[in-house]
């Protein structure tokens, strides 16, 4: 095997493991209450959110939930489930803006952005309403490198950089703050589960098969013919595959023009990409763990439903939102700087659509074999060593199922 | 009456293409690619290729978000050309065999600049 794994990473074992947890109700109920109910979840970008009065609205299904997440007067980014104290109106129905004041539809009580109570028409005809608490109902939300994160018990156990740990020790310096320009892939509901959607995205082993004709000898060379990842490494439920890149694959024209402009996880050789590396390197920049030469980004799981490419000039986010069982909403953003100028711009054009090209390969795959799943034809799943991380991924879905991880 | 917009006098040989290719958006862009035969393509990606160098460093004069409607056209026809090439130099295929309708997806960009 090519793939190297961190002396620290615990031995999981080779055993197959059960397909119940894609299909099973009673193991989603599980990953409702005591996953997704009780762990930090990243919900949207401070810079998403740059002035007072800045708002987006994003469901959380699985919880129910439709979110309000605000930048206060006082600067402060704070998060609020979507319904009114008078009778449980959706209170925002936008998406995103500006605003002062969130006005409820249905008969105007309106709350200002950080969360109180302001306005309630007719108010002397309630009799002891007490404005003060009946505010938005708050939800808890932490930032940690300009990711926002919230949590839905009311009083979390850990705080958000607790909870990711050694992962954010190790990314503190990653400079996602300079990364504010985005472009967003809304691809909607998908008939699978969150699961298999999400293997899809952490594990290199379908890079050479599924995406033949988009990912062809982009990740791998000669030592290493198969592709493999080059470094797998954990930090508690989260973790990373180092990804290394082919130093001799064959630049088309219009290619290497675009990677003199801009590079990213797909234009890897790139002397844009080399010259972001460098200015990232050694300093705990939450990159290229295992200092490999070739280097092209990291494959970062931030457990349990975003998988982050981290490359040397872009950030590219997978986020996968289980809705039921067998439903999963999917979007993904690609973070950068903004360009500069059209040049640039033109690049970023060129490795998107390469991008999105790859991603949109893994929609009816994962479609499939959810189908698949359900005709009971097999119980369990084979994984080989490089596919480690969907085995971790598992391994600590089910520790929280079954409460392990909560006690 | 608005006059109509042409390329920049020095990509006029481009004209041809523009009419079909000089798109707004990356989705209108990313559906003709799809729905195009590769002749097309090709003969679009052939005759961008020599010209692109000259006409991004043209662009590169201008601010990206200040672009006059001339150099728009323009920049929205090399950013079709990235589509077509994908389609030339990877795929070797309008289409990818396992690619879903791009009805199935939304991209949008912010702060991104350009077309
Ligand atoms: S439910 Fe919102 S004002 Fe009545
Ligand atoms: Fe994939």
């Amino acid at each position: 095997m090519f793939m190297r794994i961190a002396p620290d990473v615990p031995d999981l074992g080779h055993a197959p493991l059960p397909l119940a947890p894609y299909t099973c109700d009673d193991f989603f109920r599980g990953e409702r209450d005591n996953l997704f109910g009780k762990v930090w979840l990243n919900i949207a970008r401070g810079c998403e959110l740059p002035n007072p009065g800045d708002f987006v609205v994003r469901p959380v299904e699985i919880r129910n939930a439709s979110v309000i997440v605000a930048r206060g007067q006082d600067g402060v980014i704070r998060a609020f489930h979507n319904v009114c104290s008078h009778r449980s109106a959706k209170v925002e129905w936008r998406a995103c803006g500006n605003t002062r004041l969130f006005s409820c539809p249905y008969h105007a009580w309106s709350y200002d952005t950080q969360g109180r109570l302001r306005g309630v028409p007719g108010e002397e005809n309630f009799v002891g309403l007490d404005k003060a608490t009946n505010g938005l109902t708050p939800i808890a939300c932490e930032t940690w490198n300009d990711l926002v994160f919230i949590n839905f018990e009311r009083e979390p156990r850990q705080t958000l950089r607790e909870y990711l740990g050694p992962l954010a020790d190790y990314a503190d310096n990653y400079p996602l703050q300079d990364f504010d320009a985005w472009v967003h892939v809304d691809v909607g509901v998908m008939n699978t589960n969150w699961k298999i959607f999400l293997d899809a995205f952490q594990e290199v082993y379908h890079l050479n098969y599924l995406h033949r004709q988009t990912l062809t000898d982009t990740f791998k060379w000669r030592e290493n013919p198969d592709g493999e990842p080059a470094w797998f490494q954990t930090f508690g439920p989260h973790r990373t595959l180092s990804l290394g890149y082919n130093p001799s694959q064959g630049g088309a024209p219009m290619a290497s023009i675009a990677q003199r402009y801009a590079s990213d996880i797909t234009s890897t050789g790139g002397s844009a990409l080399v010259n972001a590396r460098e200015s990232l390197d050694g300093r705990r920049t939450g990159i290229n763990p295992a200092g490999i030469d070739n280097w092209a980004l990291d494959v970062t799981t931030i457990f349990p439903n975003v998988v982050w490419l981290v490359g040397s000039d872009s950030a590219i986010f997978h986020k996968i939102w289980p809705i039921d069982k067998e439903h999963t909403r999917y979007e993904n953003y690609s973070f950068y700087r903004k360009p500069k100028t059209p040049s640039e711009r033109f690049a970023r054009e060129y490795s998107f659509g390469l991008f999105r090209d790859t991603i949109v390969e893994d929609i009816l795959n994962t479609e499939f074999c959810q189908q698949a799943m359900k005709a009971g034809a097999k119980t369990e799943f084979h994984l080989q060593a490089t596919e480690v991380s969907v085995r971790h991924h598992h391994h600590h879905i089910r520790r929280y199922v079954s409460g392990e991880a909560l006690a | 009456m608005s006059a109509v917009v042409t390329l920049p006098p020095a990509f006029a040989v481009l004209e041809p293409f523009a009419a079909d290719w000089a798109l707004p958006t990356s989705d209108e862009r990313l559906h003709k690619r799809m729905n195009a035969s590769l002749e097309d393509i090709q003969a679009f990606y052939d005759a961008v290729l020599p010209l692109t160098e000259q006409a991004l460093a043209h662009l590169d004069r201008h601010p990206l978000d200040a672009l006059p409607p001339a150099e728009t056209r323009l920049f929205q026809l090399l950013l079709a050309a990235a589509e077509a090439a994908l389609a030339i130099e990877v795929y070797h295929a309008p289409r990818l065999p396992l690619a879903p309708s791009n009805s199935r997806f939304r991209v949008t960009h912010t702060h991104m600049g350009g077309a």
